[in-house]
Parts: C-alpha cells; structure tokens; sequence
C-alpha cells in the first residue's frame, strides 16, 4: 500500500473515466432514490460525479458551484439585485443577506470578496431565486471558518423547513462535516459513509501495543501514542503520524478497540482521535462541531451528532 | 420574450460594458481615428470630410458588431455565468437579443459621436444614422454566431479579427477595380457607403445603386436570422 499526501484533496478524483462515468448512469435511479430518501444527503466523489447528481436533483433545483459564474465588477447587492429583477424576488434579498450573513459586505465587489463569501454570495443567489431543493458542490472548501460555520448552519436549517439539501464534496472530511447522510462514490457503486461496519474477522487479536502501517511498500511500527488520528476512507484505514498519511490493513473497529485504552476517541464513524492531541474544539452550529489537532492546521477532524455528547460527558465542557 | 427579464439583462449588459476596458479601447478606437483624420486632412480640402466621416463610420458598423459581440458573449461563457442565467431561466434569445440591442445602441452612440466630429451635414444625420443602423444588424447575427463558436474571450479575438477585417476592408478598396467593386457591393459596410453618398446627393434612395444596397442589407439581416437560428438550434448556446 502507498502512502498518500495528508491533504485530502486528492487530484485523483477530479480526473472521471469513461467507465466511471458509465458507473454512474447506472447509479443514477439508486442515487435519485437516495436522494429522495432524506432531506440532507451529501456526497463525496469527482468533480465528474456532479452531472450525475444534478440530473437527480432536477433542474429547478438551486445549484452552487464551486467556483466561477459570478459578475465579478458588481457588489453583493447588485449580484442579488440583479437575480431578483430577472425571477422578480425582490423580497427574498433581505432574508438571502441576512441567512448568509451577508449584510455587512452588500456594498463590497464581489472581486474583492473571499473564496467563502463568494461561496456564500453563490447560496444567497440561489436563495433570491427561490429555489426549495439545493445542490451545492465543495460547499465546505477553502479556510473562510465563518464562510463554513454559516454554510453549516443554514445546512442544519433543513431539517426544520421544506424542501432537500444535497451536496458533493471532493474531500472525505468536508463530507463528514455536514450534517445529514453520508454517501460516498465509488468505483464501485455508491457506498453509505455512516454504514454498520463489517463483523471482525478475527476477533482473537493479539494485544499488542505497536501499530503496523504501510509507506510506499515498506512496513511501520508506531506507538500509539505517536498517531494523531485515524480515518476510514474509500474502504481503507488510513493512520496519521506527525502530518503524513500511512495505510493500515485494518478495520477501524478493530483499531478503535486496540487504541481506546491509550485515550483515543471514537469521534466519527470515519475517524478515531487521540485526544491528546486535540487542541481545540471547533463549534460551527448548535450541533456541529470538529477537532482541532496540534500541527494539521485548519485540517480539522469531524465530530459526528451523536459524539458530542459522549464527548460532553468524558471532558465536561 | 419576457420584458422584465430583458430590462434587467440590457441593464446588466450596459453597465458590464461600460466596465470592461476592452470594450471601451474597442469603442473608442474610431472616435480616436475621426479625430486623428479630421486633424491631418484638416488643410487639403471638403471632400475630405467626406471621406473622413465615411471610413469612421465604416470602422464603427464593423468593429462593434464583429468584434465587440463575440467579446461579450464569451465572456459569459469563458465565466461561466451564462450557465447560472440559464438556470434563473433567462432563455438563449432574450441572452443574445439584449447583447445585439446593446451593440446596435454603443454603434448608434459611435456613429453620432464621428458624424458630429467629422463635420457632418445635420441635416443628412437622420438618414446616415438609419443606413449605419441598417448595416449593423445585418453583421450582428454574424458576430452573434462568431460569439457561440468562442469557448472564451482569447478565442472570440481570434475568430472575430478575420470577421472584422473581411467586414471592413471591401468598402474601402472598392473603387480599386472592378472585381473589388462587385464583392463589396454585397458587404453591408458597402452598403451603408452607397445609401450615404445617395442620401449626400440628395438622390432617391429607394433607386439604383441605393435600393440594391438596401437589399443586400435585408438579405444579410434575414439571411443571418436564419442562420443563427439554425445554427443555434443545432448547437444551443453553451456550445
């Protein structure tokens, strides 16, 4: 197994294959009942996916992109005007500022903005035009933390009004930050994130205290207490150690049993921390939180609903 | 065609003109030669008034619709912000229509602006302005179509130079020789010339020479309709 770069934004995954895309045609009636299946469903997967998922969503549905299709010499307020004077939703200018938090730069020209507010310019545009269901791509990328701690909390604004959410996402972490259900696609199909592991193999483990991982074919052995965190991803597990990714030939299960005992916390189904490590945590919303790790800044580590308060419990915070 | 929808699109387009720098030198670039002929001919005689007011004019009917147009539409695509006006359901005829109508207008305003700078007859304005009006539209579904060809605004130039210069030229080397004469005598830049000096001399216009350049100009605004209508429905806008 070959270690990858610790960013997740892995290149690969912007380049689609013909057969992948084939794939994904078939998907496509399994993807559309998913989506009908609840009303925050986010995806991670390829830039090549997002055709795929826009077809599910319909045409009127508000789409976001990642980048682009913004008239960069007009301010917000013009933008959002002009939005409104072709749908004729003027009245919905003042609720799409004020949702996206938008009021105090409605003057600023939207070239001077940052990457998070043009991303949030973006939302409240589709906002103007009075869309109900949104599909939103990458809506997490970029280092903006008020940009994302907005988006996240409009995103949990859904589960308390009409109409559907649905986000692509290039990296597994900003996957695993939105609330709602988590679906990756594969190769393979379209797995569930959030899905019931399998049942272990071989319960009779050893316990030993040294955990083996892999870098470019060659075998580790690394203290517990030397690993940052742990993530589950496209079917591996993969093991942090001082900011490099080293793969591991385990489940996460077995590894959460073997690491709980040297203060490591399940915090996601995806992810295992060693909470010595955390140096803070990051509140987004109510309900939305991640962990901060000593040397993987603005990488942070998704906290899951149901952890916290697990978490609130064993740290009393 | 949605009324609201094309107010606010001729708005938008008006102001983004007015913004673009690119636009603007493009504009400004027969004003700028008017103004540098009428200085240098100043001493050598009226007729070259005439002349002057006659290749500014030319300038401005070929380079607003054939270069200008193309610039705009791509930039759209080149931002990707058609793609977000089609989802606000802004329909591919009201996008192309509110360009060629912001075009025809900035023609309009260029035309004037030589036409008073070269030293004009007032009273020929009127019909000068509908001749340059005439022939403009007749190239304007070509610079349209030339804008649906462009990915982005570098590959507009590219396409669009020829167009200009094959738009441009055929007036100016007319009088070269006979086999000049009989090509440009189908160009609408051509035309505008000929219905001009008509008006100029106070001949009938809807006769001879005028009356045919009067129908080469509905043949390539009928024409160019067609065309682009054809062309659009094989490719859509976003091709």
């Amino acid at each position: 197994m070959e270690r990858k770069n610790a960013n997740h934004q892995n290149p690969e995954k912007n380049a689609g294959t013909t057969d992948r895309t084939e794939k994904i045609r078939v998907e496509e009636s399994i993807m559309a009942d998913m989506i009908d299946s609840g009303k925050l469903i986010h995806f991670e997967g390829r830039q090549s996916d997002e055709q795929a998922i826009l077809q599910c969503v319909g045409e009127e549905a508000g789409y976001v992109e990642d980048s682009g299709a913004l008239y960069e010499k007009m301010s917000v307020k013009q933008y959002l005007g002009f939005f409104a004077g072709l749908t004729g939703n003027h009245g919905r200018i003042a609720s799409a500022l004020e949702q996206m938090h938008l009021a105090e730069i409605t003057g600023k020209k939207i070239e001077k903005c940052t990457e998070g507010e043009k991303k949030r310019i973006r939302i409240a545009r589709e906002i103007v035009r009075g869309a109900e269901t949104y599909f939103l791509v990458n809506p997490l990328a970029g280092d903006d933390e008020k940009s994302k701690k907005t988006i996240l909390g409009w995103m949990e604004s859904f589960y308390e009004r009409e109409g559907r959410l649905v986000t692509l996402s290039l990296s597994h972490r900003e996957t695993c930050l939105c609330p709602g259900n988590h679906y990756e696609i594969t190769d393979n199909g379209i797995l569930c994130i959030d899905q019931s592991e399998a049942p272990e193999e071989n319960p009779e483990l050893p316990m030993v205290s040294k955990v083996s991982v892999s870098y470019n074919g060659k075998n580790f052995l690394f203290n517990p207490e030397e690993i940052d965190y742990v993530e589950a991803n496209d079917g591996k597990v993969y093991v942090y150690v001082r900011g490099e990714q080293y793969s591991g030939s385990y489940k996460i299960g077995e590894l959460e049993e073997r690491l709980v005992r040297f203060g490591f916390f399940r915090c996601h189904r995806s992810y295992i921390v060693n909470m010595q490590k955390v140096l803070e945590l990051i509140k987004w919303t109510r309900n939305s939180y991640s962990l901060r790790l000593k040397g993987y800044d603005k990488r942070d580590v998704p906290l899951s609903k149901g952890k916290i308060q697990e978490l609130r419990g064993m740290y009393e915070f | 065609m949605n009324g609201k929808i094309m107010y606010t699109l001729l708005k938008k387009d008006i102001k983004s003109c007015l913004a673009n720098k690119n636009i603007l030198v493009s504009v400004l670039i027969p004003i700028f030669f008017c103004a540098l002929y009428r200085y240098l001919f100043s001493g050598i005689g009226e007729g070259m008034q005439g002349f002057v007011l006659n290749i500014s004019a030319i300038f401005a009917i070929s380079i607003i619709p054939t270069s200008i147009l193309p610039i705009m539409i791509a930039e759209e695509k080149e931002k990707y912000t058609l793609r977000s006006l089609m989802l606000a359901h802004v329909r591919g005829h009201e996008f192309l229509t509110s360009k060629i109508l912001v075009c025809l207008g900035m023609t309009a305003v260029v035309s004037t602006a030589v036409f008073f700078i070269a030293g004009g007859d007032g009273q020929d304005y009127f019909a000068y302005l509908a001749a340059a009006m005439v022939s403009a539209a007749g190239l304007c579904f070509l610079g349209a179509m030339a804008g649906l060809l462009s990915k982005d605004q570098a590959s507009a130039g590219t396409i669009s130079a020829p167009l200009t210069l094959l738009t441009m030229l055929p007036p100016l080397f007319s009088g070269f020789n006979d086999v000049f004469e009989r090509i440009s005598a189908v160009v609408p830049t051509t035309s505008f010339q000929t219905i001009y000096t008509a008006v100029q001399s106070g001949q009938n216009i809807l006769s001879g020479n005028s009356l045919t350049a009067i129908i080469v100009c509905a043949v390539w605004i009928a024409g160019g309709a067609v065309l682009f209508d054809v062309f659009y429905r094989r490719k859509g806008i976003d091709c």
